[in-house]
């Protein structure tokens, strides 16, 4: 356990610049285009008001509120821009977590895999290490969005205000699906995302012991994953065949947790049997 | 005692280890000779549970590989395997951190034995340097045996001696040591016992110094009448 933590910390540190990096990117771009959309918003509403020399409780009463989702949304791609960015970013070091260990100068991989310590630790440092970047992105992002909110409460005069709670705010959000509110949606979203990371560790980990050829078993599996369970959330979502949609639910959720089985037991056997440097 | 026997592996369809088997003894420093691309890093690695073998079987005090092994082995790799950003420092507390028989003042020794500087990073050091960090991270810690690939390549004269001197030293004394080594000047007057490797098998497995008593020849005069016959 002792090990485990140590690793996990070495893991974090390794990545700590990139990882602020990307959450002063969220924060200064969503914090930036909050403001921008806020002053384009009231100038829109001034600049009405003087046309028509009416006063602020008179604009509120013929003219719709400015509500939070409407400015939030009014610079929509600068909102989702840093949240692909990081999406990008977090895929491509589920390959160089690993990767970087092996490339480079140091060859770093030696010293891990000769640690007197069970190889598999290093499988769920990593995983761990991956995990815990993607989730607290996305605690800044419920933070951001909360840093939102007092923004508009301090410039849009109280007449023009409509009020949301956090939740409700974060659900008329089109990016809803990097956060999302209901508990088995959150599940749902993050467990799948989960076991793409461990079938993704394993690939690498294919493509470790048996170059090419584990490469490509490795990635067929992962891709027939992918269009399988997008295959299946289509027929839910459509209905009208021979199973409710419910039952596709539980038919995905018992194949993602069978693949996440099979991602770990043949992650670990590689490491102990077939890895090489 | 390791025990190798019968190994075999092939790198596509060729057959680098052919059936390979020999003993390191403790309290011997037993070397692994052969030409370029004779398979002695691949053995080192195979001991070391970093690559697998294709038959055969590597035992350690009687013991299969596992990770507990590397309570009992060390292996010192032809190059240093620690990222080029830390600093040796680091290096240290990593090795303190990881590994239940680190010695913490024989490092300390050692450190100050070959003259190395805490706050240099890792990425910055000279071949030499690195060569002798590897070492101080190779030799702290408490085991039975310790594997080096190549300790003295590429590395100058005054450095070389440095190490050289480390083997005749305690630290080995009681200790198991395989060494692999092209160069077989730099270790020939240090060995118990020679191994010499030609194209996947062990062509030849000897005492040293029964060697020079009952046929007079040093382990160069061997290399020759086997390796250029």
């Amino acid at each position: 356990m002792k090990t485990y933590l140590k690793l996990v910390h070495m893991e974090i540190y390794r990545f700590r610049f990139i990882l602020l990096g990307l959450m002063a990117l969220t924060a200064v771009v969503q914090l930036l285009g909050m403001q921008m959309s806020l002053t384009k918003s009231l100038n829109d509403v001034y600049r009405r008001m003087s046309a028509e020399g009416i006063s602020l409780s008179e604009y509120a009463a013929s003219y719709s509120k400015l509500s939070f989702g409407s400015i939030h949304s009014f610079n929509e791609n600068l909102m989702t821009f840093p949240i692909m960015t990081c999406i990008v970013v977090l895929s491509l070091y589920i390959f160089f977590i690993w990767y970087r260990e092996w490339f480079g100068k140091s060859s770093f991989v030696y010293r891990l895999l000769m640690l007197p310590h069970p190889r598999f630790t290093l499988y769920l440092s990593k995983f761990t290490a991956i995990m815990i970047f993607v989730f607290s992105l996305v605690a800044l992002q419920v933070v951001l969005i909360a840093l939102q909110m007092a923004m508009y409460r301090i410039r849009i005069p109280i007449e023009l205000r409509e009020y949301n709670t956090l939740i409700q705010t974060i659900g008329m959000w089109k990016a809803v699906i990097f956060v999302p509110v209901r508990l088995q949606e959150f599940f749902l979203v993050y467990g799948i995302g989960t076991v793409f990371v461990l079938m993704l560790f394993t690939t690498v980990l294919l493509e470790r012991c048996y170059r090419f050829k584990g490469l490509i078993a490795g990635l067929t599996y992962t891709v027939g994953t992918v269009i399988l369970i997008v295959w299946i959330m289509m027929m839910a979502e459509r209905g009208g065949y021979f199973f409710y949609p419910s039952e596709f639910l539980i038919a995905s959720i018992v194949f993602m947790l069978f693949n996440a089985a099979l991602s770990l037991w043949l992650g670990r056997w590689l490491l102990r049997k077939k890895v090489t440097v | 005692m390791i025990e190798i026997s019968d190994i075999r592996k092939k790198f596509r369809r060729k057959h680098v280890l052919n059936g390979v088997s020999f003993k390191v003894e403790k309290g011997q420093i037993t070397s692994l000779i052969g030409l370029n691309g004779a398979g002695k890093s691949t053995i080192l690695k195979a001991i070391m549970g970093l690559t697998p073998v294709d038959g055969g079987s590597i035992r350690i005090a009687g013991q299969p590989i596992t990770h507990d092994i590397y309570h009992t082995v060390a292996f010192i790799p032809d190059r240093l395997t620690m990222p080029g950003s830390m600093k040796l420092r680091d290096g240290l507390q990593f090795m303190a951190d990881f590994y239940p028989r680190w010695n913490p003042e024989r490092a300390e020794d050692l450190m100050s034995f070959f003259r190395l500087e805490r706050s240099e990073r890792i990425g910055r050091l000279s071949k030499g340097t690195a060569a002798k960090f590897n070492l101080v991270l190779g030799m702290a810690q408490d085991v039975d045996y310790v594997l080096m690939d190549e300790p003295f390549s590429g590395i100058d004269m005054f450095s070389r001696e440095l190490i050289a001197e480390v083997f005749t030293s305690q630290l080995v004394e009681d200790r198991g040591v395989l060494i692999t080594t092209h160069e077989i000047r730099d270790v020939e007057h240090l060995i118990d016992r020679a191994v010499l490797l030609m194209e996947g098998h062990v062509i030849k497995d000897f005492n040293c110094e029964e060697m020079r008593e009952a046929e007079g020849k040093s382990v160069i005069d061997v290399m020759r009448e086997v390796y250029r016959p």
